[in-house]
């Protein structure tokens, strides 16, 4: 906008420029004292070179003792039973063995990695108790609650369902349930007890412990960590010929 | 690079003429750059689709229509095994058919169990029958896929695309799905 | 006679050459120590200092740090074993076989890539956990806890990809079930898998398509993303900590 005072002759106006732009957070605060800083050299740098070191040395030592697995060569005419996705994706196979492939395998997924992951920092925009594990005594309550809450019920819901399954349930619904074995079994009761038990468990946060949002989210969060460790070990070392459920300690090896 | 205005410009209405201008401007670089990267977006996905299929997929030839009739009676309708293709030829009752080896379970190859008579999926137990691929127990929701098959001139060929194929909801062989006779 | 080596590396140290690489003196006082960082391109990656609590080891545990270690370990390994690695199905089994078998140091060079990248997995996500916990996704450190998660979802992808590389029967058949999975995607999975890995089946398109992924795209996407997380976890004040 034009300035409506006196104009300044040509050439004569006063010129600024953006030197820096320092914003509070971005630099070390003069508020606080000098004793609550350290040089990154030596002090950062030193611990950073001997935990690299310690992993390197860590590496040679296990890559020296175990050989990466190698079977025979690939051939699409012989189906390994059962065959395994690689570990960290056996959460997935898991869950796909509970409800419809493309629930498990892609919707679920998907709104875990690209929807409830990163708005987290969205929902939970106060900085209460940054800078420390759990925000505080309530939060390390919740934290222990949820991990409890979501081990025992996921290893609740396969015995569930193994059990359901081996009473028959699926022929059962395919006579007795609108949409057959498609709808309920694989559809609608997964949805329901995923969204449900969530639910449940941020309603039961919120009345035992009076949590908050970030309470809630970590609530939440160890929820997503405890199913999503429990689904791995159990479709890492309890599933065997079949996709079966066995006892870790009874696992018969693979067909091949 | 920031200009004073002058009186003139602004009672002239130049302020508003120079703005439009701007986000004339502004939405013609938006507007360009959006579709640059549209076109690229649209040039990779067609470059990314292959277009020359190998194996499955692919029109296999099967042999000879009478060669495969000679076979099916020398060894009492033994199904034949494409590798490449995936498929089984087969003997229903009046026709050649071809069964796609992805067991519809959970989509483990088939073998054909030489001991039993019958197709055996190991990982699972599906049990389909010899001539029909129905299912004869285990947990196969329903026989096996049939690919499309045609003879031209005496020959076999079948089309392996796993997106064309002859999926049957009933449990029996049906006689409208013989596409080639077998007489 | 003795101080002769002395000598030499003070001359080599006042020479015109060395302190055109290096502009400052030994770090041994404040100034040299922060010069010692702010000049060098790969130190610069830090802060001239930090906030003491920073350091604390139980704090961070240095998940974040070990995991782009691990990659830089996966980078130097997996460039070396591709030199002897053809991404055919015809050579690809026999090349590791290979590599096992008659490469010097070949075993152990698979097997610290194999080792690192099941790590790397277990660092990123303990490396997400403590993020969580600590709160560190809160204001202004939103943007970078999303980046974090998709560069999570790239070690994912990364080690997907490598896994099928071998072509033995473990890595077809894991490789299937994900093939399997894709085609599960609601209505457009069958397009979805049929780029992904270039036919209807597992086969040389569906290898070179990962090979090209695993060594070329993903970890130019991962690389350019990390260039993001580091420098934007110093542009948003450090370390987080107790305000």
């Amino acid at each position: 906008m034009p300035s409506l005072g006196p104009q300044p002759f040509p050439g004569q106006e006063k010129r600024l420029r953006l030197l820096a732009f320092v914003r509070q957070d971005a630099v070390i605060r003069v508020d606080k004292r000098v004793e609550d800083t350290a040089m990154v050299w030596p002090h950062l740098l030193l611990i950073e070179f001997i935990v690299a070191m310690l992993w390197l040395v860590g590496l040679f030592i296990i890559s020296a003792l175990f050989n990466a697995p190698l079977q025979d060569v690939s051939s699409p005419d012989h189906t390994p039973n059962p065959s395994k996705a690689p570990w960290y994706l056996l959460n997935l196979q898991e869950l796909l063995l509970h409800m419809d492939k493309a629930l498990a395998g892609v919707i679920v997924p998907t709104i875990l990695l690209f929807v409830f992951l990163p708005l987290i920092p969205y929902i939970d925009r106060s900085r209460e108790g940054v800078g420390r594990y759990f925000t505080d005594k309530t939060g390390l309550r919740i934290f222990q609650f949820s991990a409890v809450y979501s081990t025992v019920l996921t290893f609740a819901l396969i015995f569930i369902d193994y059990l359901a399954k081996k009473a028959g349930y699926i022929e059962w619904s395919s006579d007795h349930l609108p949409g057959g074995k498609q709808l309920f079994p694989n559809w609608l009761i997964p949805i329901g007890v995923m969204f449900g038990l969530s639910a449940l468990l941020v309603f039961l946060v919120d009345r035992l412990f009076g949590a908050t949002t970030r309470g809630k989210m970590i609530a939440l969060f160890t929820g997503f960590v405890f199913v999503y460790v429990v689904l791995t070990f159990v479709g890492t070392s309890m599933r065997g010929p079949g996709m079966d459920l066995y006892a870790p300690w009874s696992l018969p090896p693979t067909i091949q | 690079m920031i200009r004073p205005h002058d009186e003139t410009s602004i009672q002239a209405g130049g302020m508003i003429a120079r703005l439009k201008r701007r986000q004339l401007l502004r939405m013609g670089f938006l507007g360009g750059t959006v579709l640059a990267v549209g076109e690229i977006a649209g040039v990779f996905l067609p470059f990314f689709h292959v277009n020359k299929i190998v194996g499955l997929g692919a029109k296999v030839p099967a042999g000879k229509k009478a060669d495969v009739l000679a076979g099916f009676k020398s060894t009492n309708d033994h199904p034949v095994l494409f590798v490449e293709g995936k498929f089984f030829l087969i003997h229903p009752p009046g026709a050649i058919a071809a069964a796609y080896r992805k067991c519809v379970h959970l989509g483990c190859a088939v073998p054909f169990n030489d001991a039993e008579d019958r197709f055996h999926c190991p990982c699972h137990g599906s049990l389909y029958d010899k001539h029909t691929v129905v299912v004869l127990g285990g947990p196969a929701p329903r026989p096996l896929d049939l690919f499309n098959i045609e003879e031209s001139g005496g020959n076999l060929v079948v089309d392996t695309n796993p997106l064309k194929l002859l999926v049957r909801s009933d449990n029996k062989w049906d006689p409208a799905l013989a596409q080639v006779k077998d007489a | 006679m003795l101080d002769l080596p002395t000598q030499a590396w003070e001359w080599v140290r006042r020479s015109y050459v060395w302190r055109s690489f290096f502009r400052h003196g030994y770090p041994d006082s404040r100034k040299n120590q922060s010069l010692a960082v702010f000049t060098n391109v790969f130190l610069h990656l830090h802060p001239v200092k930090v906030r003491r609590h920073a350091l604390a080891i139980p704090y961070t545990w240095c998940m974040g740090g070990l995991s782009f270690f691990l990659f830089l370990v996966l980078t130097l390994t997996g460039t070396l074993l591709m030199f002897y690695y053809h991404p055919t199905t015809d050579l690809a089994y026999a090349d590791i076989k290979d590599m096992e078998t008659v490469v010097v140091f070949g075993q152990l060079l698979r097997n610290m890539h194999r080792w690192a990248a099941h790590g790397m997995v277990i660092t990123v996500f303990l490396h997400m956990a403590r993020v969580f916990y600590t709160g560190s996704y809160k204001p202004p450190r939103e943007f970078n806890w999303v980046v974090g998660v998709l560069l999570f979802f790239l070690t994912i992808l990364l080690s997907y990809t490598g896994y099928l590389l071998p072509w033995d029967q473990l890595a077809f058949w894991a490789v299937t079930v994900g093939y399997n999975i894709a085609a599960a995607t609601p209505f457009i999975g069958n397009e979805v898998s049929y780029l992904l890995f270039g036919g209807f089946e597992l086969g040389p398109n569906a290898l070179l398509r990962f090979y090209v992924l695993h060594v070329v795209g993903l970890p130019v996407l991962a690389g350019f993303l990390m260039a993001i997380h580091f420098w934007r976890i110093r542009k948003d004040g450090g370390i987080s900590g107790p305000l």
